[in-house]
């Protein structure tokens, strides 16, 4: 069965490296990106199976590069789980929701992967 | 009623705009500062009910922020830390810095309402208390005007009920307010360096003043007679303290300065009069005023004689202590440095009671 590819968009090395070794592990092939643009030039290169983003990022802010992917029919399908470190997950304003999921930073990692799972039907 | 003005303070703009879509349509109003130096100068130039204020600034920390303000701005605006920092420590060093309260991200939407509400409710009701206060504060000011006006009219009219009857005493008999003021100034510092202080002293500088206004109702003839007195016309001059005692027994102000009226004359041995009275049973005022009355008679011109010097009156003084004078009052003369009883004497020439009283008050003569 073809490994199914995650993008980790995070300006947090300690962050996106806990994430890539969870996944790895769990069998994923993982992909990194440090901001809100390298996360849209990775998402048209690399075209991942789901993309886990951080909201608050340099250049991008991660709102925006996931509103810009749900905005492209090539990429509109991919889910998006978003991780939250200002409000809680269900408590993001209507205005700002973009993500398909939302998660609490720091991350819950098996919280996380049943989201993906969900969302990837597996 | 004003809407309330709350500043969010957050360098992440992103942030800012989540918290403000939150509370949008809330009632209130919003202030953004992305930077420590911005919400100090926010919380400067604007009238600010509340601070959401984040602790991980760049530039200045959200603690610093928070310490300025409480030190230099508000002491009672509510402050809610927004911190990552979950660690006891830090929430202990933002209650230190002066937070109200803290909220660690990610947070929940319905609590960081409930307790903007809450801080808000808090911070209506100590502003309502400082108004009340600064009403309290006015009328107390205001109250307490009045009771000193009251108290100087009260005060300025005792002082001329005794202006006016040294006046009348000095119109029967010239030199007698001169000698009247000396001689207070005088068993006033005799009564200040046996430690009398506050009223007291007062009641013994009125007491001195008016020793022999009972002299109003002595006959011309004897009060006014250049030569010496009969002894029948003595029994009439002796009569004076009784008089004096019958004009201000009723002056309830003069305080104990009314015993020193009828009790100028008494001796220490008991051979004075009206009463005889001897040792401690003379008020204290009036042992004293007796050396005063004393040093005033002997260091200054009469008819029949020329003025003594100070060292033949001191002297009288000793040869006199246990008889006429109280020992420890002659003692409590001696106490005081001789130059400063000549500065009275002059300078009791040239000021008038209420020169004395205040004198009284503010501790120097």
């Amino acid at each position: 069965m073809e490994k199914k590819k995650i993008l980790v968009v995070d300006d947090e090395e300690k962050s996106s490296k806990l994430l890539e070794d969870y996944f790895l592990e769990k069998g994923y092939e993982v992909i990194i990106a440090r901001d809100g643009q390298d996360a849209l030039d990775k998402t048209r290169d690399c075209n991942p199976h789901l993309i886990i983003m951080d909201i608050v990022l340099p250049r991008i802010n991660g709102w925006e590069a996931c509103m810009q992917i749900k905005q492209d029919p090539r990429y509109d399908h991919i889910p998006v789980v978003m991780s939250s470190s200002l409000f809680e997950e269900y408590d993001q304003p209507k205005e700002y929701q973009a993500g398909d999921a939302y998660i609490n930073k720091p991350v819950n990692l098996d919280h996380l992967l049943s989201i993906v799972k969900k969302s990837l039907n597996q | 009623m004003n809407r309330f003005k709350i500043l969010v303070v957050d360098d992440e703009p992103l942030n800012t705009k989540l918290v403000e879509a939150h509370l949008f349509g809330l009632g209130y109003d919003i202030i953004i500062a992305y930077s420590g130096e911005d919400a100090l100068n926010k919380v400067s130039s604007e009238k600010i009910d509340l601070i959401l204020l984040d602790v991980m600034l760049s530039g200045i920390s959200g603690f610093e922020v928070c310490r300025h303000i409480r030190q230099e701005y508000h002491q009672t605006m509510p402050i809610i830390l927004l911190t990552t920092l979950s660690e006891v420590q830090s929430k202990v060093v933002g209650f230190e810095c002066g937070a109200d309260d803290y909220l660690t991200k990610p947070f929940n939407k319905d609590e960081l309402l409930a307790r903007i509400k809450a801080h808000l409710r808090i911070k209506t009701m100590m502003d309502e208390i400082e108004e009340l206060n600064k009403t309290l504060e006015e009328k107390v000011a205001e109250r307490t005007q009045t009771i000193l006006k009251m108290n100087q009219e009260l005060s300025d009219s005792y002082h001329l009920t005794m202006d006016s009857l040294i006046g009348a005493l000095d119109v029967r008999e010239h030199e007698t307010s001169r000698h009247s003021l000396r001689v207070a100034f005088h068993t006033v510092e005799m009564a200040k360096a046996w430690g009398v202080h506050g009223q007291e002293l007062e009641e013994i500088a009125m007491g001195a003043l008016l020793h022999d206004v009972g002299k109003i109702g002595i006959a011309d003839n004897i009060l006014l007679k250049p030569g010496k007195l009969t002894d029948e016309e003595w029994v009439e001059m002796r009569k004076h303290v009784d008089m004096g005692w019958k004009i201000v027994r009723s002056i309830e102000f003069m305080g104990r300065g009314r015993e020193l009226v009828h009790s100028h004359h008494e001796r220490f041995d008991g051979k004075g009069y009206p009463n005889g009275l001897k040792n401690e049973e003379i008020y204290i005022g009036a042992r004293f005023f007796t050396i005063a009355d004393t040093l005033d008679a002997m260091t200054n011109d009469r008819p029949y004689r020329k003025a003594l010097s100070f060292d033949v009156f001191l002297e009288e003084l000793k040869k006199c202590s246990g008889a006429q004078f109280d020992p420890k009052a002659v003692e409590n003369f001696l106490s005081v440095p001789r130059d400063v009883w000549f500065q009275i004497a002059q300078r009791a020439d040239f000021v008038d009671f209420n020169k004395l009283i205040t004198a009284i008050h503010s501790k120097c003569i």
